[in-house]
């Protein structure tokens, strides 16, 4: 409750600083560590991060390593989550996979930002070339984007790297329209028009004017689609067209977890539940961004 | 003009309207008001934006949302004091015998139902007429307020109308069941010049058809001039001058009313006078003083008026708080 | 509105032509030779020249797209290489089955989505409304496979209420549709709680409690239809969204839908039918937004298009 009351005294404390010329990221901060939603999405997110770079201290179980005499064993005092068909600890190859899926992640958001920035600054920026790129863009938006990966994965060949190109590809078009959106929004205001009136080179003009006046959005937009972008590449491998056992990318475990559930559940239980959490945790701190960052969106 | 010997239809008594703030506290957006409106009376309640005087409005209708604020005193119409009705009750003196029109004729309707719709449903709600019988009185009173094409507009949707049409429209759907009191909050602000002349016309003939009383919530003189019987200016939550609408402009004694007159063009005067306008704006309501709330933009203010602030001196008819009249009889 | 609605099913025309060639070229840039797929590694020179001939590989590509889109407008998607049979009937046979599932995902989704939004709006700031706002993440952030397992684990496996898998009728599809609808009434469930919200403090809300409304009134008579119309385009691309969850839901339900078929075909890389089931689903999407597009006039009376 006292949250609630607190981001009410936000609007007209913004005022008063952005007069007093405190930086705009600075004070979007400081909304954000007040956001309840925002900081449990992070620290969920800083849990997984954590426990994936750390994992060979956190287990004392090697990855991979099959105990014939320990298989499909439930949850105990050692084995945290269980085992799997081939005795594998589960605790362990969540802890690793998780390397897998947060960096499938990171690899497709990366791939889309920076292409889906380039096309949009683009065509928001060059007009002429705006009716041939959205045309494109609107021909792409035309598949569902599992649908465009699962399409794009059946051209490149089943697989780890494939699926992750895959999904980068299928999220470009949101990324494009964002941008694109953004920088029409921009490239109207003054300051723009009077550096283009100076002979600005237009590189310049972009990178020193419009990217970082368009930093918000693009910023909500890739934390939110760094979740999508994870549950996609799960589904794909939990289609078997994506990370291949014994990958223990989230997705995978599921996948093998499947033809042992009614014996046991926990092997399906776990990278589901991990899958959820990170998911939910950029979904959460994807939100608190947009009301840091962007008041106007809702 | 004034009419006397009515009967009265509306008192209020003591009302404070109280906003609650960001940190658990109030503060008073009205204090203490006093008003009474006759049957067939138009009262003007007239002030700077940010006075009161449509949060007043809003209170009367009880309409003040319970979790941003809430009311105290008495608000007796027609015998029955608003403040302890029950809900339902409250509802069905909403647009039956209390109405209200709104400034923004451009987005008071809604923009998804047709205009019949929009009427209709007031007649419904607070009569047991037929579908039939209910169109032909939307049309009838459609008809009343200048519409031409009344049976056309019933199916039109307000985006195909002009904000002075719209403005008719609320004020078709606000007389539809024939309100003792209809609340006017600028009726007229966010109209064109010309428009402006036509509602205020149109009200004062339904007025007199249907004998409806009203509160009119302004900040323009001329529409005051052009419309009341008796006039209240408000500043800073509180009455300042109430006094019929002659005595009020001929001999304003408040500072305020008439720093108020002063900064209105004044187009039967031919001495070219420069207009004048009143410093300072309007004080911060959660801004706690002793004094007048005045005293800042005052041009008479003198050491009293900075320590302590003035109660209701009256003089003839006319109430005015201002240590200027210490002298005179105290109200309230 | 005629003018409007042919420019749009013109675009529409442009956009689908554009999906054609970009599947037929992704398509036929897939590494691996179709024919000696289907005829083994010990096939003979000739056997593979004559194939070719047969499905008209031999040709130049412009030719073998310009030969595929006049088979589809004559709706002829191809043969499958797979199963010999052709790929319209293919799709024809399992259309229904996705539709129904789609339909009965969407309705589960929006009623349950638009019913919870509504209290949480009505609600806000309460405890209820956190609640069903942490609901909704979850079911959106929650993969559909995974809780599908759990579904059919309690209900079908131990409490047996349902079939395990395959289509067996109506009931068959009742899981897969809660599952598919999930994230849908999730996402639903937050855009009609912020667009209820939106709308309350619109001032015709003030003028209806004017005229003496009561609260049922002035949600269900003055304020949902206007909260519905961006809902509406949420629930147009979720039908995508739900195109692709198919693909998932019935895989791990074996359902016998276009979905499953998809997955099936990639394995066994049937080009056709690939080809034919994306822009068939490409066609569905475009179609269903164009629906939605026209069903926003009925809501709000505002856009006119001309």
């Amino acid at each position: 409750m006292l949250t609630k009351t607190e981001t009410n005294v936000q609007p007209a404390k913004l005022d008063e600083m952005e007069s007093a010329s405190v930086s705009f990221f600075g004070m979007a901060w400081k909304k954000l560590r007040k956001n309840k939603g925002a900081m449990i999405g992070g620290s969920i997110l800083l849990f997984f991060i954590l426990t994936s770079v750390f994992a060979p201290v956190l287990t004392h179980y090697p990855v991979n390593e099959m105990r014939y005499d320990e298989t499909l064993k439930p949850p105990s005092r050692e084995h945290w989550l269980g085992t799997d068909e081939f005795g594998r600890d589960i605790y362990t190859r969540i802890l690793y996979g998780g390397r897998v899926s947060l960096l499938m992640g990171l690899v497709a958001v990366s791939i889309a930002g920076s292409v889906g920035v380039f096309l949009g600054v683009i065509a928001g920026y060059y007009r002429r070339l705006d009716l041939y790129i959205m045309q494109l863009m609107d021909i792409l938006l035309a598949f569902p984007s599992l649908l465009m990966a699962i399409a794009i994965v059946a051209v490149l060949g089943v697989g780890l790297t494939n699926a992750m190109i895959a999904v980068a590809i299928s999220v470009i078009p949101s990324f494009v329209r964002v941008v694109r959106g953004s920088v029409l929004a921009v490239r109207e205001k003054e300051y723009i028009e009077s550096a283009r009136a100076l002979g600005v080179r237009d590189w310049k003009i972009i990178v020193r004017h419009i990217l970082p006046n368009i930093a918000s959005p693009i910023i909500v937009l890739a934390t939110l689609q760094f979740g999508v972008s994870i549950l996609s590449a799960a589904a794909l491998s939990f289609l078997g067209l994506g990370a291949q056992p014994p990958n223990p990318e989230w997705g995978a475990l599921v996948f093998v977890g499947k033809s042992f559930l009614s014996q046991a559940w926990w092997m399906t239980l776990y990278p589901g539940l991990a899958i959820m959490l990170v998911v939910l945790g950029f979904n959460l701190l994807g939100d608190g961004l947009r009301d840091a960052l962007d008041p106007r969106i809702k | 003009m004034a009419v006397t010997e009515e009967k009265e239809l509306l008192r209020v008594e003591q009302l404070c309207i109280n906003f609650k703030t960001e940190d658990g506290g109030h503060i008073q957006a009205v204090k203490q008001l006093n008003l009474t409106i006759k049957e067939g009376e138009t009262l003007a309640l007239v002030g700077e934006s940010g006075c009161g005087k449509s949060v007043t409005s809003l209170s009367l209708m009880r309409l003040i949302p319970k979790n941003a604020g809430f009311t105290e005193g008495k608000i007796i119409f027609e015998g029955k004091d608003l403040n302890r009705v029950s809900e339902r009750e409250m509802r069905s003196i909403r647009g039956n015998s209390m109405s209200m029109i709104f400034q923004e004729p451009m987005t008071s309707l809604n923009p998804v139902h047709k205009i019949g719709k929009q009427i209709g449903e007031v007649i419904y709600l607070h009569s047991s007429l037929s579908k039939a019988q209910i169109r032909e009185k939307s049309i009838e009173m459609l008809k009343k307020v200048g519409i031409p094409r009344a049976e056309k507009i019933m199916d039109e949707y307000p985006h195909q109308l002009s904000g002075g049409m719209r403005q008719r429209v609320m004020i078709a759907m606000a007389m539809a069941c024939t309100p003792k009191l209809l609340i006017a909050d600028e009726p007229t602000t966010a109209l064109d010049v010309t428009i402006q002349a036509q509602i205020l016309e149109l009200m004062n003939e339904l007025k007199k058809d249907f004998q409806t009383a009203i509160l009119l919530i302004t900040h323009d003189l001329g529409v005051v001039a052009e419309m009341a019987d008796r006039v209240m200016v408000m500043y800073y939550g509180q009455i300042v001058e109430q006094a019929d609408v002659r005595t009020l402009l001929k001999s304003p004694k408040h500072p305020y009313t008439i720093g108020l007159l002063n900064s209105v063009p004044d187009m039967d005067d031919e001495s070219d006078k420069p207009l004048v306008p009143i410093m300072g704006n309007v004080p911060n309501l959660g801004v706690i003083q002793a004094g007048c709330p005045f005293y800042a933009r005052c041009p008479q203010a003198f050491q009293k008026c900075h320590l302590e602030n003035p109660p209701l001196f009256k003089l003839g008819e006319q109430l005015v708080r201002c240590w200027l009249y210490e002298s005179q009889e105290v109200i309230a | 509105m005629p003018s409007y609605l042919l420019k749009r099913l013109l675009t529409m025309g442009i956009t689908l032509i554009g999906v054609s060639l970009l599947v037929f070229m992704m398509l036929h840039l897939i590494p691996g030779d179709p024919v000696r797929y289907i005829l083994g590694d010990f096939a003979t020179p000739e056997s593979i020249a004559e194939l070719e001939s047969r499905l008209g590989l031999d040709k130049p590509l412009p030719m073998q797209y310009l030969h595929y889109m006049a088979g589809v407008i004559q709706g002829d998607l191809g043969t499958s290489y797979v199963t010999g049979y052709a790929v319209m009937e293919e799709i024809a046979n399992r259309f229904p089955i996705t539709a129904q599932l789609a339909v009965y995902s969407i309705l589960f989704g929006s009623v349950f989505g638009i019913l919870i939004g509504i209290i949480a709006a009505m609600k806000q700031n309460t405890i209820l409304d956190q609640l069903v706002m942490v609901i909704s993440l979850i079911g959106i952030s929650a993969p559909s496979f995974w809780i599908a397992l759990f579904l059919i684990l309690l209900f079908a496996y131990h409490l047996g209420f349902f079939p395990i898998s395959g289509y067996k009728g109506f009931y068959s599809l009742i899981l897969p549709s809660i599952t598919l609808g999930l994230g849908t009434a999730g996402n639903i469930a937050r855009m009609t709680r912020s667009s209820m919200l939106e709308v309350i403090k619109q001032d015709y809300i003030r003028t209806a409690q004017a005229k003496g409304a009561n609260l049922y009134r002035l949600i269900f008579q003055h304020s949902l239809q206007n909260a519905m119309i961006p809902v509406t385009t949420l629930i147009g691309l979720q039908f995508g969204a739900l195109m692709a969850g198919a693909v998932v839901t019935e895989t791990v339900f074996a359902l016998p839908g276009m979905g499953s078929l998809i997955v099936s075909a990639i394995a066994t890389r049937d080009i056709p039918t690939v080809q034919g089931l994306i822009l068939f689903m490409a066609f569905l999407f475009i179609v269903v937004n164009l629906l939605v597009d026209l069903i926003y006039t009925k809501l709000d009376p505002r856009i006119r298009y001309e």
